[in-house]
């Protein structure tokens, strides 16, 4: 690290233009520092808070152009989590990820990525136009949850399509487990293939070594974290980092310029800075929350029949590596779903976890947490193991894998007119929405893919197998998906 | 010059008439008079037994209404069966649905259909180049009283006036057979005549009691059609389980894009709201 990392540059403008600069505003917002606000929201929300909701201005700097104190953070950034540029998002990693992707590809060029990328990469694919090659990850057939790609796999997809412009690595995935990243980008940069990291929920990797490798300490080419997420700053607030070679700066400006607001929303903006600010100061922080997610795993593993995964999972490869504080149990011994557990611990226990899907939940240990709130969640699990148990196991329904065949671009699909038709009828039809289902949360078709007989086979039994399916619709009891009318 | 003039008569006093510039073909085939005509304002136009059958001009709306009615209440119709429709422009509406597998139609005199080949391709033109539409030339209350049950989404009756070779199709025995042959989402759709003029308000009253009867849900729509007694026509729509406006899919149907000039999504409701009088005349029959 280069710079001071004690500075809060845009925290301290922001608070000192709010409430020590003498100026009355002429400018939106209307609400004039929450002036207009009727009592109740602005007790609710606290006068300052609402203050402090203002617009860009010479003194604040602007997210579009940043040349003043945005700049000055998003340095602090991009020094802390070792990177050349930082850029502060405001709409979630959901922009950073199709930012990376229009950064990267062109209409038509093709684009390396995990079969259960998160579907903001599948909308970067229609707004970019370009061709995504699938790489499937491996699903580990206990948990029932999908994992890393094979090394193996990567080289040859590359060693196949070495025109590739990018390829995207999970990293994690959304239980916490990683591929073999170091290498994959390696390999992908003896080809010229910019790597792209999709570290939505891996904001802290970067920052320690307890923790899986980060894609900015491998150096790949774009990066976005979510810090929103468990790196501490306010709902929505992303950082996309990127490294100069591969994509050039002024591409990765312009990209981001295209969608993005002209009135990004200060309380975000500082809460990175802040968020930047307190990890940088308190690394300590970070290892506390390792140790407390260790004493969480060891004790819900006491608790029979409950499994919490660790190390002995690793396999160096499709499972390199995982992430401490996503704790995931598998269910699956007590008789009842993931997602009914998740539930129950609700509506009996109010503990809120972060998802349930058919043998596991996920519960995410944060910055915030301590050893008394995650006694709430023990005690809540140990109490519903032993009122809920049906001592008996519930059935997983294993997913075939389908190779996929992409016909069209997802955006030509996208953009292409489309009907609904019933499933039987959707047969070597090209899809026109994708189809979820989980588990495992992969697609079995995407925009642009051809349903093949096969695919709609497994469909018709997971609808059976009650499996949850995304982009299907029932209608009069029969399941209608949505293709591409074009070559009907 | 003298005039060429075809009459129709609505009522014992009222009649409607055409003048044609040329009388294009006359037969008499073993089951009625066929006579085609070519008239200025309404192109080709066919009768049957001198009631006029189909005219270039407004075919559009009997055809419209008859197929797009029940293909968009249930999107899954995969078998048609399509009883009458000689000169063609049922089958010609059902083929523009890419889902649909098969067309049977089932026609008593197959001099219609020849005829209609021959001179009116507009409605007629796909019953030799759709491989779907599979022509049958016997009686179709024969033909449906030896189907098996539930192998039809649809059946269109799309007959004759109850007069002549029609008249087994308003049978009681006819519509049983109809309701056997139909899948449990099925629909059947039949001609209801007229509420306007005493002759076929009598046929609409017996066409509705007897299908009332038989099935759960049997509901009355209504369509313009200027060249038939009145100008105001009815079709029934009866089905074991659908119904035409709470399982009316307006979405699905728009996304098919299909180019049609009397039907629409709106019209499709409208449609079985119907005046009081003839609302009264079905209900005090029932
Ligand atoms: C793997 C992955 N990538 C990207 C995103 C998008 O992040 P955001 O919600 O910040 O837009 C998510 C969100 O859940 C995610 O799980």
């Amino acid at each position: 690290m280069k710079l001071d990392q004690t500075r809060i540059p845009l925290y301290h403008e922001h608070i000192d233009y709010v409430l020590t600069d003498p100026s009355v505003n002429f400018d939106v917002p209307g609400h004039k520092h929450g002036r207009s606000f009727p009592d109740f929201y602005k007790q609710m929300m606290s006068e300052q808070m609402l203050a402090l909701d203002i617009n860009s201005s010479k003194t604040m700097d602007n997210l579009s152009n940043p040349i003043g104190v945005i700049k000055e953070a998003q340095e602090l950034a991009a020094d802390l989590f070792q990177a050349d540029q930082a850029y502060f998002l405001v709409n979630g990693s959901t922009s950073g990820i199709q930012n990376m992707i229009l950064a990267s590809c062109n209409p038509n060029d093709k684009i390396i990525m995990p079969r259960n990328m998160h579907k903001s990469a599948i909308n970067g694919l229609v707004l970019s136009g370009a061709l995504p090659i699938f790489i499937y990850p491996e699903i580990e057939s206990d948990l029932g949850i999908s994992m890393g790609m094979s090394l193996e796999n990567v080289k040859k997809t590359i060693d196949e399509h070495q025109d590739a412009k990018a390829i995207m690595i999970l990293n994690p995935t959304y239980y916490g487990y990683t591929s073999n990243i170091k290498e994959i980008t390696e390999y992908a940069h003896q080809f010229g293939i910019a790597v792209l990291v999709d570290e939505s929920h891996g904001s802290l990797f970067a920052l320690s070594d307890k923790l899986p490798l980060s894609g900015l300490e491998v150096h790949a080419d774009m990066v976005t974290i979510s810090m929103h997420k468990t790196g501490g700053s306010l709902t929505q607030s992303s950082i996309l980092f990127h490294n100069e070679g591969l994509i050039s700066a002024s591409r990765v400006r312009s990209v981001i310029n295209l969608a993005q607001t002209s009135s990004a929303s200060y309380l975000l903006m500082s809460s990175l800075d802040v968020a930047r600010y307190q990890l940088a100061n308190h690394p300590e922080m970070i290892d506390d929350l390792i140790s407390l997610s260790d004493y969480v795993r060891n004790e819900v593993n006491k608790i029979e029949p409950l499994f919490c995964p660790s190390e002995e999972l690793l396999n160096h490869d499709t499972i390199y590596d995982f992430d401490q504080a996503k704790i995931v149990i598998d269910v699956s011994n007590l008789g009842y779903t993931g997602f009914e557990v998740v539930d129950l611990l609700q509506e009996e226990y109010h503990t809120q976890l972060e998802v349930g899907e058919t043998n596991v939940i996920l519960a995410v240990i944060g910055l915030g947490d301590d050893l008394k709130t995650v006694e709430v969640l023990l005690s809540a699990l140990r109490s519903f193991v032993k009122r809920y148990n049906k001592k008996r196991k519930t059935k997983y329904s294993s997913v075939n894998i389908h190779v996929p065949i992409t016909l069209r671009t997802p955006r030509e699909a996208f953009f292409s007119k489309a009907m609904m038709v019933t499933l039987d009828d959707a047969i070597d039809k090209i899809a026109s929405d994708q189809i979820m289902v989980y588990p495992p949360g992969i697609p079995l078709a995407i925009p642009g893919e051809l349903i093949t007989k096969q695919m709609v086979e497994e469909f018709h039994f997971l609808l059976q197998m009650e499996s949850q399916l995304i982009g299907c619709t029932m209608i009069d009891e029969i399941p209608y998906i949505r293709i591409m009318k074009e070559g009907i | 010059m003298s005039h060429k003039i075809y009459t129709e008569k609505w009522a014992k006093d009222v009649h409607f008439s055409i003048e044609y510039t040329s009388h294009i073909h006359h037969e008499e085939s073993p089951f009625q008079t066929i006579d085609f005509y070519q008239s200025e304002t309404l192109g080709t136009f066919f009768t049957l037994d001198g009631l006029m059958m189909v005219n270039q001009k407004d075919e559009f709306s009997y055809h419209d209404m008859i197929s797009h009615v029940p293909m968009s209440v249930n999107p899954n119709i995969k078998r048609v069966l399509i009883i009458g429709g000689g000169d063609g422009g049922t089958a010609r509406e059902i083929s523009r649905y890419p889902h649909v597998n098969q067309i049977d139609m089932v026609e008593i005199d197959e001099r219609v259909v020849k005829l209609s080949i021959e001179y009116l391709p507009q409605t007629a033109s796909k019953l030799e180049t759709d491989e779907r539409i599979h022509l049958y030339f016997e009686d179709g209350v024969a033909f449906v009283n030896q189907k098996e049950d539930g192998y039809y989404d649809l059946v269109l009756v799309d007959s004759t006036d109850p007069i002549g070779p029609g008249e087994g199709l308003f049978s009681k025995q006819f519509y049983d057979d109809c309701f056997r042959i139909l899948t449990d989402d099925g629909i059947l759709i039949n001609q209801h005549e007229s509420p306007y003029f005493d002759r076929d308000k009598k046929e609409m009253i017996r066409a509705h009691k007897k299908i009332k009867e038989l099935f759960p849900i049997a509901k009355v729509y209504q369509f313009h059609q200027p060249t038939y007694p009145s100008g105001h026509w009815l079709f029934g729509f009866a089905s074991k389980k659908l119904d035409p406006i709470k399982d009316h899919k307006p979405d699905l149907w728009e996304e098919l894009d299909l180019d049609t000039r009397y039907y629409n999504s709106d019209i499709h409701k409208a449609a079985f709201a119907l005046p009081t009088y003839v609302r009264k005349a079905l209900k005090n029959n029932e």
